[in-house]
């Protein structure tokens, strides 16, 4: 009996509440301050949902880490809303050459797509924009992630789904004015996580607005009447 | 003197056709003399025989497939036969309609003896399924004639060969029934008679063609002959004996022509790029169904998924009767190298995995990412050919979005300015010239936009710093 929980614990597949830091397969996520609230970064396999309204910088939390991972392995980006810029993913490093970007026609083809591109083993990671999701269509996704070892971002709109759906991790995301506030409503082997702000200025500094400096003081101004 | 091989095919155009059932009577009736031509065992074993009819035929079978008598078929199934003997045999002539000649003679050493030679052929007929009548001779019509006679041996005695010739009457030759008959009147009905006259005799009281037939048939003069030489391309069509309506079982016979297709690839050592199925439909446009493969393959298992994947996403408005394929770009085989140590295993190739997307979603749906050297932002970054090796480029790390729209659309939402102005003003000498300040701007909803300010001071959004 104790070996098989001994083999569960070695192979992480036993989570204690109170136990400490499981040793996880992770990688960083290239912000720092994310991978200590993570204890390490994202998954190295698996399906990581991200609820986030368009353009508050949700790409370039996730880019760094899409970066490391591709060693010559393809990206894929499907159903992107609008064109993926060539020059924003070059200069963050990222090969153009290993660059898919698909256009479904219908959702259906949509999730076949996804599933062939996690399954192939050519991918490392894989963009999927779409809406709600059901179960077993997220299992899919997470047994075809395993099989081919790659990750996958479901990047979903905001609207807050009360249906939990089996992910690997999941990350709330809204717009801070020095970087992103980002929330942890599930994750493997881990608790929740309240709110948090993810200061982005020092990665971004031209998209985040200037802090006040702390050795100013504003002088009072009168108010309108 | 040369040895010679005539493969004589008695049903041929019956061998080429697609039939799903074993049982049934099928017969190729001929509609001009209104003669059957060629039937299969089951019609036979109805008492119909060739010669008969078309009325006597279907009063002993009521349940009788007639197909008529097409030349084209045979010629094409002849062809396609010689492709495939090319292989083993190197000089191979047609007799049409149905009959092909081999040299044997300079094949001997590289076969070493006329039984093996002769045993290399068989096999490699035998998955033609097709039934055949053989022989060997001298000359080439004494070949046509044995094997027409169906013979059916292999040797190269000369004087059992002459002896089998010379039975045989004078009206299994190819020679006009106008000659045949003034040889008649002189007595001469068997060849055994026509070969005892010398040939200079014959010159005196007959035409010249008489005198090169039986020069030509006892070896004595030279057969002109055209010899095949093959194309390198492949192209199949597989007939079908009973049209085909439902999409799902056009997958059995596209099978059967991918197979042929893999040992055509398999034997030159190449791989296809693309291949290009045609359905004929019946009284309607030909469905064309284009298959590319970026890897490029040779295994009929690999092209057969890729087929099933576009078969999924077409429809046929009238039945299909016939299927061609056709190999458009066959290329050498390019082998990939795997580094056995460096850990990651993949089990898809990407070119292959391309390749399956592009079956199932249309090369459109896949695209690639280019950078250009064009200063206008809608040019710089361009899709392109998935997965090509493109020259790199150096990163000039200016701040762009990493999405971008379509098209500018007009500004509507209130936006805060956090940098800008950046003025690109470029294109005139293409006619499409731009004047724009991009700037950085920040909506309320706290995302981060691109926005610019054309000359008439008109704003648009035209991405996001997502």
């Amino acid at each position: 009996m104790n070996e098989i929980i001994e083999l569960l614990q070695r192979k992480n597949l036993v989570w204690h509440a109170t136990g400490k830091k499981p040793i996880k397969d992770v990688t960083p996520s290239g912000y720092s301050e994310l991978d200590e609230k993570l204890q390490g970064g994202f998954p190295k396999v698996g399906v990581v949902e991200v609820r986030t309204p368009i353009g508050i910088g949700e790409l370039r939390l996730l880019l760094p880490n899409i970066t490391q991972q591709a060693q010559n392995r393809i990206t894929v980006f499907i159903q992107p809303p609008g064109f993926i810029n060539a020059e924003h993913m070059h200069n963050q490093g990222l090969d153009l050459n290993n660059i898919l970007i698909i256009y479904p026609t219908s959702t259906k083809e949509g999730l076949w797509a996804s599933e062939q591109c996690l399954k192939s083993g050519a991918c490392s990671s894989v963009l999927f924009w779409c809406q709600s999701l059901e179960v077993h269509q997220v299992r899919r996704f997470q047994a075809a992630a395993e099989l081919g070892s790659c990750l996958q971002f479901l990047i979903k709109g905001e609207q807050t789904n009360s249906l939990s759906i089996p992910v690997s991790l999941s990350l709330q995301l809204s717009p801070h004015p020095y970087g992103i506030e980002v929330s942890i409503p599930k994750r493997r082997g881990g608790w929740p996580l309240p709110e948090f702000t993810l200061d982005m200025s020092l990665h971004w500094p031209a998209l985040s607005l200037k802090k006040p400096s702390s050795n100013i003081l504003l002088f009072p101004t009168a108010k309108a009447i | 003197m040369t040895l010679w091989l005539y493969l004589h095919f008695p049903m041929l155009q019956l061998d080429a056709l697609y039939s799903a059932k074993e049982d049934e009577a099928i017969v190729i009736v001929e509609a001009k003399k209104n003669a059957i031509v060629q039937l299969n065992k089951s019609a036979s074993g109805h008492g119909i025989k060739l010669g008969m009819g078309l009325g006597t035929a279907s009063s002993l079978c009521c349940n009788l497939k007639v197909h008529c008598y097409q030349n084209d078929t045979e010629k094409e199934k002849l062809l396609e036969i010689a492709h495939w003997l090319y292989i083993i045999t190197s000089d191979i002539t047609f007799f049409q309609p149905n009959g092909i000649l081999l040299r044997v003679s300079n094949m001997l050493t590289l076969h070493n003896g006329l039984d093996n030679y002769w045993q290399a052929v068989k096999e490699h007929l035998t998955p033609l399924k097709i039934h055949f009548n053989y022989a060997t001779a001298y000359s080439p019509l004494a070949a046509q004639l044995l094997s027409q006679s169906a013979f059916n041996q292999i040797t190269d005695n000369e004087k059992k060969l002459l002896k089998c010739i010379e039975q045989h009457n004078l009206t299994k030759t190819t020679l006009s029934i106008k000659t045949i008959e003034k040889l008649n009147r002189i007595g001469v009905n068997n060849l055994k008679a026509l070969l005892d006259i010398p040939i200079a005799e014959i010159a005196k009281r007959f035409d010249i063609s008489l005198v090169n037939y039986v020069g030509r048939l006892t070896g004595k003069f030279q057969h002109p002959l055209e010899y095949y030489i093959p194309p390198i391309q492949f192209k199949r069509c597989l007939e079908l004996l009973c049209d085909i309506e439902n999409v799902q079982w056009l997958e059995r016979p596209i099978a059967l022509l991918l197979n042929k297709l893999e040992s055509f690839l398999t034997l030159r050592d190449k791989v296809s790029h693309e291949i290009i199925i045609t359905l004929h439909q019946r009284d309607a446009a030909n469905v064309e169904l284009i298959i590319s493969s970026a890897q490029g393959d040779n295994k009929a298992q690999k092209w057969l998924k890729l087929s099933a994947l576009t078969l999924e996403s077409i429809k046929i408005v009238a039945p299909v009767h016939s299927i061609t394929l056709y190999a458009s770009r066959v290329v050498a085989k390019h082998i990939t190298e795997v580094d056995l140590f460096s850990g990651y295993q993949a089990n898809t190739s990407p070119l292959e995995l391309l390749s399956i997307l592009q079956a199932k979603l249309g090369k459109e749906a896949i695209k690639g990412l280019t950078l250009t050297e064009d200063a206008r932002p809608e040019l710089t970054s361009q899709f392109c050919e998935p997965l090509t090796s493109l020259k790199k480029l150096t990163a000039d790390h200016k701040l762009r979005p990493s999405l971008l729209l379509p098209m500018p659309e007009p500004l509507i939402d209130k936006v805060s300015v956090v940098q800008g102005p950046e003025r690109i003003a470029t294109g005139w000498w293409d006619g499409q010239p731009i004047v724009r300040d991009y700037f950085i701007a920040r909506c309320k909803k706290g995302r981060w936009l691109w926005i610019f300010r054309d000359q008439k001071k008109a704003w648009f959004l035209h991405g996001a710093f997502s």
